[in-house]
């Protein structure tokens, strides 16, 4: 058992500031009335008690545009400047158990396999990931469904906020090494302490209205049947094809590559495309998802099937319920899920 | 390495009509007249073809000034061109000005054929007044900046105002509404006179119904009218291109409510909407709410400055029993006029800190009723001006400057971009501040209102338009 700390709340931007003189920290700043991850300084309003950021801590490791390089053009010879891996500590303060296994599930997409995505690693490599319990999930959560225990968050440390303390606790050899580095601000505490908020944390999340889900068809065998199924008609009539859902959405990892023409050279950079644009995946031979209905299928195909398939049963979906708060139209993989779950273990029982 | 001590030569580019400016520009050359080398001429046909599009790539790409010239009006080659762009840049410039980007480095002016004095004292007077402001660094790709040169004049995210306050106002019943609503559907499918009906189903959860079509009167059960339907439902009679699929060939019953109904018949106006296979039926509405983790906030900031309470356009019309009292129809312009009053350097922080939270998701774009180009300019993937890119600040602000301005004098203020938005930016602001230019400038224009009423930037009036600038 790793041993447990806490730290006063009126503390904490000592902390922050402790942290902030070795490594950069990036936690959940509320500005111009939105919560987001932003990088700490003095002025921030860090706010803790929010649920939700809007953008997800991916941002911090798939950023919506990185360049990757640029050539530069002198007479006819063309020199390439590649851009250094980032290399710079850094820490996420406050993320929550959902994102954390965000995390993961991109960590699958991009690290998993050969070739690794060596932009993605060297960003994650550098990260320190602290996470925060969530205290009061709301109705949008959905993350019990996935199993995830909002309650024990996974990350390199793990917090709480009881009362008026914040406990943390190191979960691997790099928060330990961590905490350690800032241990002076902290003072012993009991585990069993977090006992009891553990618990109702627990409750909480599994009485919410989305915490249990029919999730049980989506499996291998049931691909075809779902993809050929006739909800899909109606499902995405509402759609817009903006890309709220998919810029909002912790583990939607797609991007795509441009270049930018500064005239004296060009930079190639890449940023985050969605799958629900029609500029998506667009090749000589124009589009292969022609209508809407294909694009908003593919998404919810991709996070229901295609990825828990690719990757040992793990759904691309982890229950943050930003896409049930942010969608324009009301629609959402909770709808998804119910509509297609249903009626696939029905069709099976019959 | 450029040495940033070095004496600030301003880059300026200029618009010059061929008819007339062009030619006042070539008089000056023969005629020995001197201007500054810093004028770069682009040639345009007419004034009227400058896009503002063209005026802030042209800052984005590292013009310190833009200016735009044109024959006097009266004079135009092609009759009105330069009537309409008095009126367009009119609008632009106060528009940039709101956000706090200086005014004075954009300038509209009549040069004729034979005024090589005036275009060459105009250059000179221009290029002047842009070396005294200093290099362009608030509508600016910063990738176009020459190594070295560091960014500045931007100052970092500050709070400077809070445009969001919510509203607190009593939510009528519209249960009633809701009954009536689904007789008629109901009868109106059974008799044949529709097809499908266009309205809100009842989503897995309260605060979660969704735009629906209804194909059978037996589906009508589904159908739901409450507080939580604030979509707008105009767009979905027009097949927004980007969606694909197929234009339907039946009947349609739609509802709207009376903000969507402004926007509906503005969609009516551009023939976007074929008459003779809809069904309107207007419903009154008591306000919608906001909701969060399916959890009711607040009402929409943009029900609670509402002022519409009839329908300009309907078949028939459902009323709410009792309408509620509505504001004063100017309260609307509050925060606008709240942020007018700030200083260029708190408006500019204002939405900077705004719009850099802009993640170019395209919600604001894809819901507006009037976004309904067959093909937006920016889904392009040719020019660094894609949909989705969001490199830096500058294609932020391109984005919502256009999309605001491609909107002027269309836009009903039916506050879907704001409602949308995933980042909570106060975009109809923009709007909102056109549409209060447009009220002062040109006279009360209410989008949608009336489908014959000229609109104000395709109308001019030939004396009395004179707030772009100089004439």
């Amino acid at each position: 058992m790793n041993k447990t700390y806490k730290i006063a709340l009126g503390n904490l931007s000592k902390l922050y500031g402790r942290i902030n003189e070795t490594q950069q920290i990036y936690l959940p700043v509320r500005r111009g009335g939105t919560l987001n991850f932003e990088k700490w300084h003095e002025s921030a309003v860090v706010d803790l008690h929010g649920l939700k950021t809007t953008n997800t801590p991916k941002d911090l490791f798939l950023p919506q545009s990185e360049d990757l390089y640029t050539a530069k053009m002198d007479g006819t010879n063309i020199e390439i400047i590649t851009k250094d891996f980032f290399d710079n500590a850094f820490v996420i303060f406050g993320v929550k158990a959902c994102d954390i296994e965000a995390i993961a599930v991109m960590d699958n997409i991009y690290l998993s396999k050969h070739p690794v995505d060596m932009y993605y690693e060297a960003r994650r490599k550098n990260a320190v990931l602290v996470s925060l319990a969530c205290n009061a999930p709301k109705n949008a959560c959905f993350c019990a469904a996935f199993n995830i225990d909002a309650a024990n968050p996974k990350g390199d440390v793990a917090t709480w906020i009881l009362g008026e303390y914040l406990y943390t606790q190191a979960q691997n050899g790099k928060g330990k090494a961590f905490v350690e580095d800032i241990m002076g601000l902290f003072e012993p505490a009991e585990a069993d302490d977090l006992l009891g908020l553990k618990a109702e944390i627990a409750e909480k999340a599994q009485s919410l209205p989305y915490s249990k889900l029919p999730l049980e068809s989506f499996t291998g065998e049931n691909m075809m049947k779902i993809f050929d199924h006739e909800n899909w008609d109606f499902l995405h009539r509402a759609c817009i094809g903006c890309g709220t859902c998919t810029y909002t959405c912790p583990t939607c990892s797609c991007y795509d590559i441009k270049d930018f023409d500064k005239c004296s050279g060009t930079t190639r950079f890449r940023c985050w495309d969605s799958c629900m644009y029609p500029e998506f995946t667009l090749m000589a031979h124009g589009n292969n998802r022609l209508t809407q209905k294909e694009r908003f299928r593919q998404r919810f195909m991709h996070k229901l099937m295609y990825h828990p398939m690719n990757y040992d049963g793990q759904f691309g979906c982890v229950g943050c319920g930003r896409c049930i708060n942010k969608c324009p139209v009301s629609l959402n993989i909770v709808k998804i899920i119910k509509s297609l779950g249903v009626e696939v273990a029905e069709n099976a029982n019959a | 390495m450029l040495d940033q001590e070095k004496t600030f030569e301003p880059l300026i580019v200029a618009f010059c009509c061929n008819w007339c400016s062009y030619a006042g520009a070539d008089l000056a050359g023969t005629s020995r007249l001197s201007y500054p080398p810093n004028v770069k001429i682009i040639k345009v046909p007419c004034s009227c073809r400058v896009d503002p599009i063209f005026m802030l790539r042209a800052f984005g790409k590292g013009a310190d000034g833009v200016i735009v010239c044109g024959c006097h009006p009266g004079d135009c080659h092609y009759s009105t061109g330069n009537y309409f762009t008095r009126r367009r840049f009119a609008l632009l410039f106060s528009l940039l000005d709101f956000m706090g980007i200086e005014k004075e480095r954009m300038r509209l002016e009549w040069v004729s054929a034979a005024e090589s004095a005036k275009f060459a004292r105009v250059m000179n007077e221009f290029t002047e007044e842009v070396t005294k402001l200093g290099p362009n660094r608030r509508l600016m790709d910063i990738r176009n900046l020459p190594e070295g040169y560091e960014e500045l004049g931007r100052g970092p995210h500050r709070e400077v105002l809070d445009a969001q306050a919510p509203h607190a106002r009593n939510i009528p019943s519209v249960v009633k509404i809701e009954e009536q609503m689904k007789a008629r559907a109901t009868k109106l499918l059974a008799d044949g006179v529709v097809d499908r009906v266009l309205a809100w189903k009842a989503g897995d959860h309260e605060t979660m119904p969704e735009p629906a079509f209804f194909d059978h009167p037996s589906q009508i059960e589904n159908m739901v009218y409450n507080k939580y339907c604030a979509h707008n439902l105009s767009k979905y009679l027009m097949v927004a291109p980007w969606l694909g699929g197929k234009l339907f060939d039946g009947s349609t019953l739609i509802f709207l409510k009376p903000c969507d109904s402004y926007s509906f018949n503005q969609l009516i106006k551009e023939n976007l909407i074929n008459l003779e296979k809809t069904h309107i039926i207007g419903i009154g509405c008591g306000g919608t709410v906001q909701v969060e983790d399916l959890e009711e906030v607040g009402m929409w900031e943009k029900c609670g400055v509402c002022t519409k309470i009839h329908h300009p356009v309907g078949d028939e019309i459902i009323e709410l029993e009792n309408n509620s009292p509505r504001l004063d129809k100017n309260a609307r312009f509050a925060t606008v006029e709240a942020i007018e009053a700030l200083s260029a350097d708190d408006r500019f922080a204002f939405w900077q800190s705004q719009l850099s939270k802009c993640i170019r998701c395209n919600a604001c774009r894809n819901t507006c009723p009037v976004c309904n180009c067959k093909r937006c300019v920016f889904s392009n993937n040719k020019y660094d001006m894609a949909s989705k890119v969001n490199a830096t600040e500058f294609e932020e602000q391109l984005f919502h400057i256009v999309r605001a301005f491609h909107v002027a004098g269309r836009c009903s203020d039916c506050g879907e971009c704001s409602r949308v938005c995933p980042q909570d930016i106060p975009l109809h602001l923009l709007n909102r501040k056109i549409i209060k230019d447009i009220n002062e400038f040109y006279g009360e224009y209410q989008a949608g209102q009336d489908i014959a009423a000229p609109e104000p930037l395709t109308s001019f009036d030939l004396n009395n338009d004179g707030q772009a600038g100089k004439n």
